[in-house]
């Protein structure tokens, strides 16, 4: 009998451990608040309207991808007079952010999207890219709905190395820092492992870029590690992969303290 | 000591309970495929996706909404064979359903799936809409598109077409030689064809079998094998032999032929008695026409009294009318098999 109730009282908090739907909720609603204090940047008064954009009439009318493409280029006189956060709003409007997520490995994904976009070229000669998208990160939501942004998208797009980079010492720590800030936030309000990539992704170059030991070590010692920052950063992180985020925010932990 | 074990027991549970799950996948040889279940994205979410793909991608048609359950790999290879819902990414497995043979390498217009090879993306063909394609687009809605229309990052100019391969080949038409039929993958425990009357087995292997037609007669047989307890099939034809010409034979000559490739040999060929050969009708008594039964059944035994018959070449023969014993055509293969 005492077993049994052994076995009940058991069961019952797991239950309450494991899937703490409301304490979730509770923490969520508490730290969003919290967050969107800080939150939101502005639209940048020399913003970009794309003259043709998905729903108009004449987006219809292009029958190749394509050309839709050549379409959303914003002209190089134009980016040549624009703010870098104006420029980073470009990108941040930009019509094919979404397919970066339709391939299963951002960086190839960011990669095909991005390769040969004016907006993100422009933005790679900008000295101020990185302090940019710093501050960029900072005001942004972690936890912003997809139908107003994609905040993973924003990770992607500052882990790029050129605008690493530009970062300074300190600024590295405030970036690795508000990862962190971002995935605690994420991880408490229930976001699935599988969906820690962006910040694993994030953290792990900056700690490469760094050259902290640890972590090259730790790279050197296993492939798994090595391959997600370098080569095959999965999405949506598969069996086996899936401590490899986990294994980044701890290094990350330690390098800032 | 039991309470801790319990702890730890309970601990496991509730952690797999609440984590996301393994899914083993088979392809059709049996290979083992590693895949995932996801969980869903937000409503909210979904609808913008969804919205946002079928503005961004006008000339394409939402079959389904966006999900983070299934992706284009899972779609197109596994959920329309009628698999499990879940996420299958290209590394490290999807490649066996080729490499096992389970699928074969086709042209376009036999493709059953289309695997993007430099975009890490999979499409099938659409039922409905000839030309156009069905894929799941990542997380994005299942979409209906021509070949080469939707997100660049699929570079979809570059493709290979699969089809399934057929788990037993072989001949879909047996003649008059033995067809030989051999298994993609796997030992057959058993072989066994039907209908028994029609067809039988003169050989078995492990990995293949050889399956010889008692008629002729374009009758449609089964070949089952046993392997690893599932029956696999391969179903076949076997022509169909009939004889052409004429329904009267006088005593003139009359000329009839067989198809091409079928081979008339003479089971018996009696020399005609000497000095008693006689046309038949006699010359002198006018034409009694002879009936003759043209073969419909591939038994093409031709049992006509009172005829000679010359072989001009395998498939024409002449006959004409002779004295007794009667003559037995019949037909059959090279190697003296006669059907």
């Amino acid at each position: 009998m005492k077993t049994i109730k052994n076995i009940l009282f058991f069961i019952l908090c797991f239950l309450l451990i494991s899937c703490k739907k409301n304490d979730v909720e509770h923490i969520c609603e508490e730290r969003i608040k919290a967050r969107l204090e800080y939150v939101n940047i502005a639209r940048p008064a020399d913003s970009y309207n794309y003259p043709v954009y998905p729903g108009m009439p004449e987006w219809s009318e292009f029958t190749t991808a394509e050309e839709m493409i050549v379409a959303c280029q914003v002209p190089e006189n134009i980016l040549n007079e624009m703010s870098t956060q104006a420029i980073i709003q470009a990108i941040w409007e930009y019509p094919f952010v979404p397919d970066v997520f339709a391939r299963y490995q951002y960086q190839v994904g960011f990669d095909e999207v991005f390769s040969e976009n004016s907006a993100y070229n422009a933005l790679t000669n900008r000295n101020d890219a990185g302090i940019a998208l710093l501050e960029r990160l900072k005001s942004t939501n972690p936890l912003m709905s997809r139908v107003d942004g994609e905040p993973k998208f924003l990770e992607i797009l500052t882990s790029q190395g050129i605008f690493l980079s530009q970062l300074n010492e300190i600024q590295k720590k405030a970036l690795i820092e508000i990862a962190l800030e971002n995935d605690n936030l994420r991880q408490d309000c229930g976001e699935a492992n599988n969906n820690r990539a962006s910040v694993g992704l994030l953290i792990g170059k900056l700690l490469k870029n760094v050259a902290y030991e640890p972590f090259i070590d730790a790279m050197n010692n296993n492939e798994q590690l090595k391959s997600f920052i370098e080569d095959t950063d999965y999405i949506y992180i598969p069996e086996g992969y899936g401590n490899i985020p986990q294994l980044i925010i701890d290094f990350a932990n330690e390098y800032i303290k | 000591m039991k309470t801790k074990f319990i702890f730890i027991v309970s601990a496991l549970f509730f952690t797999l309970l609440c984590n996301a799950q393994t899914v083993y996948l088979y392809t059709p040889n049996g290979s083992q495929v590693y895949a995932f279940q996801r969980s869903e994205m937000s409503a909210s979410d979904i609808s913008y996706y969804t919205n946002s793909y079928a503005n961004t991608y006008p000339q394409a048609t939402v079959l389904s909404n966006a999900s983070e359950l299934y992706n284009c790999h899972s779609y197109a290879w596994n959920i329309v064979e009628g698999g499990p819902t879940c996420w299958l990414n290209q590394d490290p497995d999807l490649h066996k359903y080729w490499d096992d043979d389970s699928y074969q390498q086709t042209v376009e217009n036999l493709g059953e799936k289309i695997f993007y090879y430099n975009g890490d993306h999979s499409a099938i063909k659409s039922q409905t809409h000839t030309g156009m394609y069905e894929s799941k687009w990542g997380s994005m809605p299942l979409m209906r598109h021509a070949p080469d229309y939707g997100p660049t990052i699929y570079d979809m100019q570059y493709r290979r077409y699969y089809k399934k391969s057929p788990p037993i080949s072989g001949p879909s038409t047996i003649c008059t030689t033995p067809a030989t039929y051999t298994l993609s993958a796997g030992s057959a425990s058993s072989w066994g064809v039907t209908p028994t009357s029609a067809f039988s087995l003169t050989s078995t292997y492990t990995a293949s079998a050889v399956v010889k037609p008692l008629q002729l007669s374009g009758q449609a047989g089964t070949l089952t094998a046993l392997v690893n307890g599932v029956a696999v099939t391969k179903a076949f034809t076997a022509c169909s032999v009939t004889i052409s010409g004429p329904d009267t034979v006088c005593a003139a000559n009359a000329g009839y032929s067989l198809p091409a490739g079928a081979v008339a040999i003479l089971r018996r060929q009696p020399a005609a008695p000497s000095g008693r050969r006689f046309f038949y009708p006699s010359p002198s008594g006018g034409c009694a026409p002879i009936v003759l039964r043209r073969a419909a059944r591939p038994v093409i035994r031709l049992l006509f009294r009172y005829f000679d018959r010359r072989v001009f070449a395998n498939n024409d023969f002449v006959f004409r009318a002779v004295a007794q014993p009667p003559n037995i055509l019949t037909v059959g293969n090279q190697n003296g098999d006669s059907y």
